[in-house]
């Protein structure tokens, strides 16, 4: 029995005992708690740009509490499904909490870094081109020590004589010219040059300027101390002097003996021995520099990163995190296209950001905000907070079958990369290249260009043109493909019209000439790739697909032989864009509203994201896109120009309309 | 300007007279072009005419068939071609007698001297001297009156050709023209001039290298590409660098990375196709070295854990898609 009775009083301590350890052990392992996460956030970035045909690279530069510079890094996309992406930040320290600046960056492509800073938006005025020597003189500004000036050239020359080779004045001064005054501190020798000067006209590029330095700006010809015209560089003429001078006050002029024609010149001076000093960019422009493997931001270090995302080609955006412990921030960013183009504003001071002061855009271009706080839940930009990415819906405005008809085909709204990288067109063309983040709003345009039957018909029916912009007739130029009477041309393209007789007819029809994003967006239009090539697809034009290099002096293709060179729709059936619209790329290239500027001229940063148009007004030629008959490259992106005061025999033009105009 | 209308219209009755032959169906041809292009001359269709008396003369070539070309080259605007034509008519007449009367030898001396005085000129200077040269899509001919002269608008359409000159002369039509200045490997310049009657001007091209292309695959796609260090994307990739030494690397996780060192050509397209090899395992890295390995450890670990219970850990920071966990300091 008391054997018996031990068993159960030995088990129950056996079990008390195991009770007691394992409680113990559990007790000691509950005691011990998890440490806090460092301060850290999973940020979420997507946009609502198209990937990869627009954004496909993507920075993020991280600064820390105090605005140090601390890492950039960069990432490729190939996919919209990669999107939205997202990457963490942290700070190993568990004894304090820490903000954050993040500068993320969708863009493009990059580019060879150029110091770039931080410049407001400022509405475009266009500057007026000086028509008489003393309106030049009086306007012309002064040109620091080492500055470089851009203005723009007339096509009316302002004075008599300019020189040649030998630097005396023998030539005939057959254009407009831009002035600037130099103000010399001391005794010494002095370079001037002509840094850039693209001028062009109807049938002319004229690669350069003379350049005269003269003691008095109203007399070039009398006072020029020196003069100077053909010095080659690269594939221009650009004028250049050197000489020994007093102090005192002088004047460069620009002259050409190549006439008819207007652009942009660019003019530089500086001391002989200081020519070709290195300049840092200020102290207080946000420059990353690098020294070894240490990142700062110190320009006095002296080396800069090689390549930066091109600020036009960017949605540039700020936000600012408070990192916590214990509270890990999941906070999503939306790089919406409505800030492409609009660079973040850094408030830098000493080298150190100050992220307080610091603006962005949010999802408005006009106006720069502080960079905003993320944290959690938090959806900085407007559209945010989805787990699918918003790639592709910025400015969507699809098109159904029924928008189009025979005679106009419906554009998409949507984002695409205006101009190209890559493509090399004539040199010294208005350029494709850098390029811009553009959209167009859904829009209508005629599948063919403007017939002389259905300009004809116009004009009987009330069109209204100034006599001086009405199109030659085939009495007064040869090539012309309209006659006073019917002669079997109805069905061709009306060539030798003027850019302002074009539009007439455009406005008379309820439209306006296409602006260069409408036309670059209909000729390239692809929605499964965003952009193509040319209007076809990618592959290289063929002498049978479209009519181009068909100049009886280009052996390219077989010479069109019968006159007028031009042909009707009905042979450009190879030349048609993915909208069913048809020689876009040869046949007779054709008006644009706008202006040949540069993508990165003020004139187009002064406009919107959305339908922009670089148009001035003083310029004297305006844009001319796609091919003609004569041309030799043809890829969509790129560009060309004719004076308004001349029509051309492979120029014609099409329509743009907002509305779907009524059936013809 | 009646003067050439009698000229050309003469000039077909005295080839019809002159031209009695064997070969009737060739004569034939001749004469009916030769009526037809001379018609053509009286409505001034020069285009056409031209077109008519070239298939004369393929038919059967004749001094005066090649005067009235010339003639129509002249009224075209193509005066280097007349000039040449005009020249190739005189010498045959010299040779044969009998084809051109003192008449129109005095008429195509006239034009000849009116079309010198015509022509412009251009002095190009080309860098470097090999570039090929283009004026209206034909090259330039060597000219018989000078060795650094040269002639445009005479020979066949084509590409540009070198004069192997750095400085020579052009004698062209004084009308807009387009002169090309090309090199393998440069970008092509062109240039719009528009020369008067008469004119000389210097006209300056210097050539400047296309930047090379490199197309990177490799065997392995999505492959990371860095040239010179810098991530340019994943393979297969197309990007155009400044001609010069580039260093070149692809890599993805488990593969050896490729590396290469290489000079771009300018303008060229450099294909590279980068062999991935796999990464050899070591043994660590064998399947059975982690199993039995694995095995132990969680044997040993088990008995760790029970031994010494860990401390919960602290919460990782998630380094997200991008796989990327900046660190601020």
């Amino acid at each position: 029995m008391a054997r018996d009775a031990l068993v159960p009083i030995r088990s129950r301590l056996g079990r008390s005992l195991a009770v007691v350890l394992l409680g113990g052990g559990a007790a000691w392992s509950c005691s011990q708690e998890a440490p806090p996460a460092y301060p850290s956030a999973l940020v979420t970035i997507d946009t609502d740009l198209p990937v990869p045909s627009v954004i496909s690279r993507l920075a993020v530069d991280v600064f820390n509490a105090e605005g140090k510079w601390i890492e950039q890094r960069q990432f490729t996309f190939t996919s919209r499904e990669e999107w939205p992406a997202s990457f963490g930040v942290v700070m190993r320290d568990d004894t304090r909490s820490t903000d954050v600046l993040l500068r993320i960056r969708a863009f493009v492509g990059e580019r060879d870094y150029l110091g770039e800073r931080f410049v407001p938006r400022v509405p475009f005025v266009p500057k007026p081109v000086a028509t008489s020597l003393a309106q030049l003189c009086k306007d012309a500004p002064v040109l620091p020590h080492r500055d470089i000036l851009v203005q723009r050239a007339g096509d009316k020359p302002l004075f008599e004589k300019t020189c040649g080779d030998s630097g005396t004045l023998v030539l005939d001064n057959a254009t407009g010219s831009v002035a600037a005054h130099v103000d010399i501190p001391q005794k010494g020798r002095y370079r001037f040059e002509v840094v850039t000067s693209l001028l062009a006209s109807m049938e002319t590029y004229a690669f350069g300027s003379s350049l005269h330095l003269a003691k008095n700006c109203l007399e070039p010809e009398a006072t020029t101390l020196a003069c100077s015209h053909a010095i080659a560089t690269q594939d221009a003429h650009f004028g250049k002097v050197e000489l020994d001078l007093d102090p005192g006050r002088y004047t460069l002029i620009t002259a050409s003996s190549l006439g008819g024609s207007v652009g942009n010149v660019a003019l530089r001076w500086a001391e002989s021995s200081q020519w070709d000093a290195v300049e840092l960019p200020p102290a207080e422009a946000p420059v990353l520099v690098e020294r070894g493997a240490e990142l700062t931001m110190d320009p006095a270090d002296g080396v800069t990163p090689t390549t930066e995302p091109s600020p036009d080609s960017a949605v540039d955006r700020l936000v600012r995190l408070h990192l916590e412990l214990g509270n890990p921030l999941r906070p999503r960013v939306l790089l919406t296209g409505a800030c492409a183009g609009t660079m973040a504003k850094l408030a830098v001071q000493n080298n150190r950001v100050d992220a307080a002061k610091s603006e962005t855009c949010i999802n408005d271009a006009t106006k720069l905000e502080p960079a905003p706080w993320g944290a959690t839940p938090f959806d900085v930009g407007a559209g945010a907070g989805s787990q699918r990415t918003s790639a592709g819906t910025f400015a969507l405005d699809a098109c159904t079958a029924d928008d189009s008809d025979d005679d106009v085909a419906c554009v998409p709204g949507g984002a695409f990369v205006l101009g190209s990288a890559t493509e090399r067109g004539l040199v010294g063309a208005p350029g494709s290249s850098p390029v811009r983040i553009v959209a167009t709003s859904r829009f209508f345009i005629d599948r063919d260009e403007v017939t002389v039957g259905r300009y004809r018909k116009a004009f009987d029916s009330g069109l209204e043109i100034p006599e001086a912009y009405l199109p030659y007739a085939d009495d007064r130029r040869a090539r012309a493909t309209f006659s006073d009477e019917p002669k079997g041309r109805e069905d061709l393209p009306l060539n030798f019209i003027m850019w302002q007789g074009a539009r007439k007819i455009c406005q008379h029809f309820g439209g306006d000439l296409p602006t260069e994003a409408q036309w670059e967006r209909a000729a390239s239009f692809d929605p499964d790739r965003g952009k193509r090539r040319f209007p076809w697809g990618d592959e290289e034009p063929t002498c049978d697909r479209t009519v181009y290099g068909r100049a009886d002096s280009f052996a390219l293709c077989r010479p069109l032989v019968t006159l007028p060179f031009a042909v009707t729709s009905k042979d450009l059936e190879g030349d048609v864009s993915f909208l069913g619209i048809r020689g876009l790329a040869g046949n007779v290239s054709e008006w644009v509203l706008g202006s040949p500027r540069r993508y990165d001229d003020p004139c187009w940063r002064a406009t919107t994201v959305i339908d922009p148009v670089c148009f001035d007004p003083n310029d004297s030629a305006r844009s001319e896109r796609g091919g003609a008959w004569t041309s030799l490259v043809l890829a969509v992106a790129l560009r060309s120009e004719t004076s308004t005061a001349y029509s051309r025999e492979q120029l014609g033009f099409r329509c743009a309309y907002a509305e779907r105009p009524a059936r013809r | 300007m009646k003067k050439w209308v009698f000229a050309v219209v003469s000039l077909a009755s005295i080839h019809v007279g002159v031209a009695r032959a064997d070969d009737a169906a060739d004569e034939q041809l001749a004469r009916t072009s030769f009526k037809e292009g001379a018609a053509l001359v009286e409505e001034a269709e020069w285009q056409g005419a031209l077109v008519a008396f070239e298939r004369s003369r393929a038919a059967r070539e004749h001094a005066l068939t090649l005067y009235n070309i010339g003639v129509c080259q002249r009224f075209l605007g193509r005066y280097t071609l007349a000039r040449e034509t005009l020249r190739g008519a005189l010498a045959r007449g010299e040779q044969k007698p009998g084809e051109m009367s003192q008449l129109f030898v005095d008429q195509a001396k006239t034009y000849l001297k009116e079309i010198d005085a015509k022509l412009a000129r251009f002095t190009l200077v080309v860098d470097p001297p090999n570039t090929k040269v283009a004026i209206e899509g034909r090259p330039v001919t060597a000219s018989a009156d000078s060795p650094n002269v040269f002639v445009a608008g005479i020979a066949e359409s084509g590409e540009g050709k070198s004069t192997g000159l750095a400085r020579f002369e052009v004698l062209v039509d004084p009308r807009p023209l387009v002169l090309t200045f090309s090199l393998d490997g440069h970008d092509t310049i062109e240039m719009r001039k528009d020369p008067k009657p008469g004119s000389h001007e210097e006209v300056s091209a210097s050539m400047t290298s296309q930047p090379a292309q490199l197309r990177i695959a490799s065997n392995v796609n999505g492959a990371v590409v860095r040239i010179d260090g810098v991530d340019v994307g994943l393979t297969p990739v197309l990007v155009s660098r400044p001609p010069g030494v580039r260093i070149v690397s692809v890599s993805s996780a488990g593969y050896v990375p490729y590396e290469s060192k290489l000079t771009l050509p300018p303008g060229q397209l450099v294909p590279i196709d980068a062999r991935l090899e796999v990464e050899k395992q070591p043994l660590t890295k064998k399947w059975w070295f982690w199993t039995a390995s694995g095995v132990a450890l969680v044997g040993v670990g088990l008995l760790t854990y029970f031994i010494v219970r860990p401390a919960p850990e602290r919460p990782q920071p998630e380094a997200g898609g991008l796989g990327w966990l900046a660190e601020v300091k």
